[in-house]
């Protein structure tokens, strides 16, 4: 009993801008921590800075045990000329698990620098794996509950102080203020079922093998295992040990097998709900496109209305898995369900194109 | 009159916390379920049930998660306990979507107003509540309930009177889908939109749509009853398997609506597309010229 939230911004009545996705997707979050208490995450998917919309900006978030920071750090050195680490997201991890995270900044090196990073993740297995990486997306996530880890995260401001957040004084705020606004993010809070309550087994989960593409989920897909195997045989590298990293890899697999054809999110999505069976629902996103959808039976919730425009926040969707999620952020206009077997495409308008990370895939 | 509110409960929990912190210490799970059972007793003369102890103890690590199954546990015993003591009006404020509330709770004519969105099965198993929801209603509002009432000024979410057997529903808004699954009696009044796979398996009773958008296979394998929905949003695949449109309505369908309404005619004006329909749906016309009927074959 997961709940998935996402919030996304309306392109036909807003120009594309980033706004405060952060404090939308906590108190959505908040208002659903009933259905999930072991972890809680965060995608949010910003613009590239405007020096940098036309390079090959990349960045990548990963989280190292401390014993192997020195090599991963060593690695960006020895690859990129520039200052490696562009910031570090230092409160990210509880202490027990000694783990850190980064993010840094690969432009112009992204694919040799994702091959070694791949490489490195094989060999340290749990000690070192990645959370997040492409141009436009960044994942946070960890284990604990969401008012505990959005004081942890970023300055709990007014915009969240009827929460009744603690507010703790702590620099790192700073960092993760930076990636709180964005266009679109979704969000997820856990509660395990058949895997291990671990940082990396929090969603959002992104794909290894195609930049920019996270899924939350909810339920539980029965077959998961076969896919998986399918999957591995066919190049596909996995983090986690969830079902629901299937999904993405899933949808990776045929975006990439056919991204020379007339082939969108949604049919990806479908052709998912064919192969997979069991009881869920899950939010896929890209940086120009959000689907959510819903298995064939439909035995899990999931409801989506629109914020009108007004004096805080431009016009945006909000979905969700409980209608309270909605009314947290005043998104009850139009509110309306997936059917089964649905996928319900939100469009954003970032520029995006399918771009492998592995040659052979 | 009482009026519960589930911010003030929260509060009597964040002193607790912050006693915690003044020992300087973090204190035991069971210490702080321990402290709040106490407090739950002598602020509200209730004591914590044991299957939600056990639920909390067994699924959460922490006190700050298993709040929410707490606070609902403290309410539902709350009001079992006015009503035990003859209390007939019983208000909920900030429920923040709770799950469960009055879940089990049984009360003759015991009127009870939720001031903000009940969360997922509210009112299940329930009888003879007279419930008003001021926002929007959660997933199975009302499931197995045997009798009673209840009106959501909002939307409902999907499962709304799951298996009821009595129970009366009136939404302003819409439902999401499965309203009035297995159904075995009782009615239900939506005013603007009824979900996919509404009525689906229905015994009896009567479920009747006025306005908006119908979902896909309204009234699936149904076996009695009847359901009324407006004709204009009747496409190819609303109409179930196994039920049919009825040709015509006749005199005795409008009977049946008008007395539907009446019960709820008095509670407050509703509204359709904007347009205030107390009036309207008082209308021979409006019945007979905009409903269809679906009902079982043969």
């Amino acid at each position: 009993m997961c709940g998935i939230c996402g919030i996304i911004l309306d392109t036909t009545k807003e120009e594309i801008k980033e706004f405060d996705i952060g404090s939308l997707l906590v108190r959505m979050a908040y208002s659903q921590q009933v259905r999930g208490q072991d972890s809680f995450g965060m995608g949010i998917y910003n613009k590239p800075k405007e020096n940098k919309i036309n390079e090959d900006n990349y960045k990548v978030n990963v989280a190292v045990h401390s014993d192997f920071e020195f090599e991963v750090s060593n690695l960006f050195r020895n690859n990129i000329n520039e200052s490696p680490i562009t910031y570090r997201l230092d409160s990210l991890f509880s202490t027990n698990s000694m783990l850190s995270c980064y993010e840094f900044d690969i432009s112009n090196k992204s694919e040799p620098i994702m091959q070694e990073l791949l490489r490195l993740k094989s060999e340290y297995d749990e000690n070192f794996w990645i959370m997040s990486h492409g141009k436009y997306l960044t994942i946070v996530k960890d284990i604990g509950i969401v008012k505990n880890l959005a004081n942890k995260w970023f300055d709990v401001d007014e915009k969240l102080n009827d929460l009744e957040f603690e507010k703790i004084p702590k620099s790192s705020y700073l960092t993760w203020n930076k990636i709180r606004y964005g266009t679109h993010g979704i969000a997820h809070v856990r509660i395990a079922t058949n895997t291990e309550v671990e940082a990396r087994n929090a969603h959002p989960i992104c794909s290894l093998n195609l930049a920019d593409i996270s899924v939350v989920h909810n339920g539980e897909i029965t077959n998961a295992d076969n896919l998986r195997r399918e999957l591995k045989l066919k190049g596909y590298d996995f983090t986690t040990t969830t079902d629901s990293e299937v999904i993405v890899a899933f949808i990776a697999n045929r975006l990439i097998k056919n991204k020379d054809k007339t082939y969108s999110l949604k049919d990806a999505c479908r052709e998912f709900i064919e192969s997979a069976s069991g009881f869920y629902t899950g939010i896929v996103s890209t940086p120009n496109e959000v689907a959510f959808f819903s298995d064939i039976l439909k035995t899990r919730p999931a409801v989506y209305g629109y914020h009108d425009k007004d004096e805080e926040f431009p016009a945006f969707y909000a979905i969700a898995t409980d209608i309270s999620a909605l009314d947290s952020v005043n998104a009850t206009k139009n509110i309306d369900t997936i059917n089964s077997g649905e996928v319900k495409i939100f469009n954003v308008g970032l520029d995006y194109k399918i771009k492998k990370i592995q040659s052979d895939l | 009159m009482i009026s519960i509110d589930t911010n003030q409960i929260k509060n009597v929990f964040k002193e607790l916390n912050s006693k915690n912190n003044g020992k300087g210490y973090k204190k035991s799970y069971e210490d702080s379920i321990s402290e709040i059972n106490s407090a739950a007793f002598s602020e509200y003369g209730v004591t914590l049930s044991k299957s939600i102890l056990l639920f909390c103890r067994d699924n959460f690590k922490e006190i700050s998660p298993a709040i929410p199954p707490l606070l609902a546990d403290i309410i539902n015993k709350r009001i079992i306990k006015a009503i035990d003591e003859n209390e007939k009006n019983i208000s909920i404020l900030n429920p923040d979507g709770l799950y469960n509330l009055l879940s089990g709770i049984e009360g003759e004519n015991v009127k009870v107003d939720i001031d903000g969105n009940a969360g997922g099965t509210c009112g299940s198993y329930s009888s003879g509540l007279n419930v008003t929801i001021n926002g929007f209603a959660g997933r199975y509002l009302g499931d197995n309930s045997y009798k009673g009432l209840f009106i959501v000024k909002g939307d409902a979410d999907e499962g709304l009177g799951l298996t009821n057997s009595g129970t009366n529903y009136f939404v302003f808004g819409k439902t999401l889908s499965r309203t009035f699954v297995q159904a075995r009696a009782g009615t239900a009044v939506i005013v603007n939109g009824l979900g996919e796979y509404s009525g689906l398996y229905m015994a009896s009773g009567v479920l009747v749509c006025l306005d908006g958008k119908i979902g896909n296979y309204i009234g699936n394998a149904m076996v009695g009853g009847s359901i009324y929905i407006p004709g204009k949003s009747v496409n190819e695949k609303t109409v179930g398997k196994g039920v049919t449109l009825a040709e015509k309505l006749q005199e005795e369908d409008y009977e049946l609506l008008r007395n539907v309404f009446r019960k709820y005619a008095s509670v407050e004006n509703f509204r359709i597309n904007d347009t205030n329909n107390s009036v309207i749906v008082s209308e021979k016309e409006y019945f007979l010229s905009n409903l269809v009927k679906i009902v079982p074959v043969s």
